[in-house]
């Protein structure tokens, strides 16, 4: 028998209204680490933070992709409790998951949108072990921050800034990432410029 | 002036009127919105318990960045007593049993009909802008299909065109209202059709502000910090109203000013059209008389 389904928001209005707006934060402020407080569980080998975005943001209207490592858990929960069709083909995907290390060759098969419609483009959520905005972090500029923003983040695979750079180039096209920690999540959107200390 | 608390939410409707699929169908489009600055997301816009043109799209979308916790203001041409902003007020107390308040300071969410506050807005503010037209290029070109593709080729050649006409007409830009701005050097906004007072108010807000269109079904958006740049020329550049008088009940010079009418002999006042801006400001210069 399957292992029981974990609870999603006991109180969804408040609850996603309250999540959705560390969401808006973070988008709005690129790199700024957001606490999480909403208490939810883990999903298979999706952490709090990617279980809370699942929540607030995916329904029948945005295809999920998981990764392997999210597992068949993870999956049932977001077809229960969103109701969002689970899509291997990540070009489909308004929504990716990425419980482990993602590779650089997967992240660039996903939806950038076209000159038209730049905002028919994935939305990625990658899990990390640790996010801090401490001063030997990367440093961060672009519309959101007024100055800069240093962010370190624990668990990214490597060259992933000089991949998210080079990738920066295409705007206004583009995918828009959050950094899903243990208990935070900060936001790089397709805007955020690269630096990567010296 | 103070906050009007958190009311008795009536529990007939879910929190804030629209149901939560919606609400996660428009918070999708904001997310897209913030990430691509000045760019405007298409989205489904339903029908809302008011007419197209009373704030359709503006009301969506506060209605689904607001939490419990939230205090809101809602203003229609700076002022908080219109008909417009009371019911909007109400129609957000019923359905979300939000506190309200007219102060700008203490708002976390403002929404607004045509002003941004002469206050500087802070990092912790969401200024939510109602909007009957979003395209810029729409009364230059009035097909959808091809504004598409003059914002996907950065083909801005026409507005500046139409400023230069202004010009050639009148000897000055004689656009007053909805003055185009180039967002972060790349798209062309309608700045909603604010006068061009409050245009330099939106370069580099600490603001987040957020645009909602409900007839023509579009979302867009300004992260905080974002360059805002009005259209000019090097020899006609961007230039703001300015009045000969202070408004005459505050005294204030640095603010817009609304002409009323206050008798039928042709007599008329200039007065701040943000009526919490003035009121606050009489406060303060009749606490200092005492």
């Amino acid at each position: 028998m399957a292992a029981a389904l974990k609870p999603g928001f006991s109180d969804p209005s408040a609850e996603s209204a309250r999540c959705f707006r560390v969401l808006l934060n973070a988008m709005s402020r690129p790199g700024l680490v957001q606490p999480i407080t909403a208490g939810l569980p883990s999903a298979g080998g999706l952490n709090p933070a990617s279980v809370m975005i699942a929540l607030t943001l995916c329904d029948h209207e945005s295809p999920v992709w998981l990764d392997a490592s999210a597992g068949d858990e993870a999956a049932d929960y977001i077809r229960f409790h969103c109701g969002a069709p689970i899509t291997a083909d990540t070009s489909a995907a308004a929504f990716g998951f990425f419980a482990a290390c993602p590779d650089r060759h997967v992240l660039n098969s996903f939806a950038i949108g076209s000159p038209d419609y730049p905002d028919a483009s994935a939305t990625l959520v990658i899990q990390v072990e640790d996010l801090s905005n401490g001063p030997d972090g990367v440093m961060l500029t672009g519309p959101g921050i007024e100055t800069v923003h240093r962010l370190a983040a624990t668990g990214l695979p490597d060259g992933f800034w000089t991949w998210l750079n080079t990738s920066d180039r295409s705007f206004p096209l583009g995918i828009d990432i959050i950094l899903a920690g243990p208990n935070c999540l900060t936001a790089l959107p397709r805007t955020v410029r690269v630096e990567e200390a010296a | 002036m103070s906050i009007e608390p958190a009311g008795c939410r009536d529990s007939g409707y879910n929190f804030a009127y629209l149901n939560e699929q919606t609400k996660k169908m428009i918070r999708r489009a904001l997310l897209k919105a913030v990430a691509i600055p000045g760019y405007q997301v298409p989205f489904a816009s339903r029908e809302m318990p008011m007419p197209y043109g009373w704030g359709t799209g503006g009301v969506q979308v506060t209605a689904s960045i607001l939490t419990p916790e939230d205090v809101l203001k809602v203003i229609d041409q700076g002022a908080d007593d219109t008909t417009n902003a009371v019911s909007i007020r109400k129609f957000f107390r019923r359905t979300a049993g939000v506190a309200t308040t007219e102060a700008t300071a203490q708002a976390t969410v403002i929404q607004t009909r045509h002003r941004i506050p002469e206050r500087a807005l802070g990092p912790d503010q969401i200024l939510v802008y109602q909007v009957p037209i979003p395209e810029p290029l729409r009364f230059l070109e009035p097909r959808e299909t091809e504004t598409r593709k003059m914002h996907a080729f950065e083909d801005y050649g026409l507005m500046h065109v139409k400023l230069y006409e202004d010009i050639s007409q009148h000897g000055h830009i004689a656009t007053t209202y909805a003055y185009p701005v180039k967002v972060e050097g790349r798209y062309v906004m309608d700045p909603s059709p604010t006068p061009k007072f409050d245009n330099p108010k939106m370069d580099n807000c600490a603001a987040l502000q957020l645009f909602g269109a409900g007839r023509e079904k579009r979302i867009y958006a300004l992260p905080p910090f974002t360059s805002v740049v009005s259209l000019d020329f090097e020899d006609h550049p961007f230039q703001v109203q300015a009045w000969e008088h202070p408004c005459e009940l505050c005294g204030a010079r640095d603010s817009y000013l609304d002409e009323v009418i206050i008798d039928d002999k042709g007599g008329r006042m200039f007065v701040c059209s943000d009526t919490d801006y003035c009121a606050s400001r009489r406060m303060a210069a009749s606490e200092a008389a005492e």
